[in-house]
């Protein structure tokens, strides 16, 4: 365990925690390095040197590898969560690891990072890591880019928190307000409700603030999050252009009048690996059908590489509809009743 | 002449429509191609996959009538009528791509079915 550094009125104190010490000696340097702030680097290859250190010195943020042996960075972010709920914790992983990624931000991981992208680039991440070690001790503050506005949405629904979510954007900010796991109201410039939720999770780039819940000024959104954050996610689509805009453009099937609501949701990495469903009597079933939509739609691409990745495949019913987001890593099954409730 | 020719000629005229086809109920399938990125040769074979793709559907109960794919530069919507033909629209992402999809299978629906 080792430590150096400037010991100016400013300063932070970082925790590196790898095996690899050629890692470490590498951000340690960079850290270092850079005058404004000052960091003071503390080093420890394993938990139990982490864990030392910890206790003796006020560290502001940490930083692990997941890789390591006897405890591994996940299971210290467990411990350090339970003892040290306030500590910022940095997680490095592979972005081909969901169910790691996953892991992390269900135990309070503050932001995953690449760590092949770490390696190449201190500078790139350098602004995430100061924004985290500022973080205020009620919250946690993230990096839109870093860690998705809409996988922490997830997290707060998911764990029927509630929590007042503050977003930054680059000219405007706005303020998404999550109550028992819902998402009940969100306000961003002029917008309200729906379409404010919508604007804010198309931002590219700012930071947000994980604040302790307040009570908006009124309730303007209702419904359940995942068919919000998909709506959210398609009015998003439309509006840049990223693909055209049927639902607004012309009349589908069954238009919106007011009785859609979201009858089923599963969310699996594949048929074997189920993150999350609601009312999904068939998950397992529903998780091979997008396995196997992923294969057939992994063929179309091939067939035709002019399209570029797919993106959903929606079934289109007079009484239903029916969404399939596609991804490698992530899939996601929503069945939508355009009935009128009886 | 089968009776989808004059549809299928029309599509030529929307600078969003990058190819199409139509798959009639004994399997005859005709298909034009607007763009390179859909070469002629593989549209029946397009329509095949499109068409046991949403077969399977059906299987599971999920309907498979009306698809509509969204990839990252353009779409694919398929239709099939009651009586067993199939209409396939590929779209770029150009704005009007969406109403020229709801007009034209609006009409491919309402096309007068051939005789058997």
């Amino acid at each position: 365990m080792s430590a150096s550094g400037p010991t100016a009125a400013k300063t932070r104190r970082i925790l590196l925690v790898d095996d690899n010490p050629d890692f470490t000696a590498a951000m340690k340097d960079y850290l270092v390095a850079r005058r404004q702030p000052a960091w003071i680097v503390h080093t420890a290859d394993n938990y139990s040197e982490a864990l030392d250190c910890l206790k003796m010195h006020p560290i502001d943020l940490v930083v692990t590898d997941i890789k390591m042996p006897v405890m591994d960075g996940l299971q210290l972010l467990t411990l350090l969560k339970r003892s040290r709920p306030s500590l910022p914790v940095v997680v490095l992983t592979s972005l081909a690891s969901p169910e790691n990624r996953n892991f992390a931000l269900q135990n309070g991981a503050a932001l995953i990072l690449d760590k092949m992208e770490v390696a190449s680039n201190f500078e790139a991440i350098y602004p995430a890591l100061e924004a985290t070690a500022e973080a205020p001790a009620e919250g946690f503050k993230g990096m839109l880019r870093e860690v998705g506005l809409t996988e922490v949405i997830q997290m707060e629904c998911l764990g029927r928190k509630s929590s007042t979510l503050v977003i930054k954007g680059p000219n405007a900010s706005g303020k998404i307000f999550i109550c028992d796991g819902s998402i009940i109201h969100a306000e961003f410039e002029s917008l309200v409700g729906e379409k404010a939720l919508a604007a804010l999770l198309g931002l590219k780039g700012g930071e947000f603030h994980l604040a302790p819940f307040t009570q908006p000024p009124r309730q303007s959104i209702e419904g359940q999050w995942e068919g919000l954050l998909m709506e959210a996610a398609q009015t998003f689509d439309e509006q840049s252009g990223q693909a055209p805009a049927p639902a607004a453009a012309a009349p589908e099937p069954a238009a919106y009048d007011g009785n859609r609501r979201v009858e089923e949701i599963v969310v699996c990495a594949s048929a074997n690996d189920i993150l999350h469903q609601w009312k999904a009597g068939q998950a397992e079933r529903r998780g091979r059908l997008l396995d196997w939509l992923w294969i057939q739609s992994s063929t179309l691409c091939k067939m035709f590489p002019g399209l570029g990745r797919v993106d959903r495949l929606e079934i289109l019913e007079t009484q239903t509809r029916v969404v399939c987001l596609l991804q490698a890593e992530r899939k996601v099954f929503v069945r939508v009743s355009l009935a009128p409730r009886l | 002449m089968n009776a989808y020719q004059p549809w299928l000629d029309k599509t030529a005229n929307f600078s969003c429509v990058m190819a199409c086809g139509v798959r009639q109920p004994n399997q005859s399938t005709e298909v034009r191609s607007y763009h390179e990125s859909f070469p002629e040769a593989r549209l029946k074979e397009l329509m095949q996959k499109l068409t046991e793709i949403a077969f399977n559907l059906r299987q599971s109960q999920l309907g498979g009538g009306r698809l509509r794919w969204t990839f990252e530069h353009g779409r694919i919507c398929t239709v099939r009528r009651v009586d067993g033909a199939v209409a396939m629209l590929a779209v770029n992402n150009d704005p009007s791509g969406g109403l020229v999809t709801e007009e034209l299978i609006e009409e491919f629906l309402a096309i007068t079915a051939p005789a058997a």
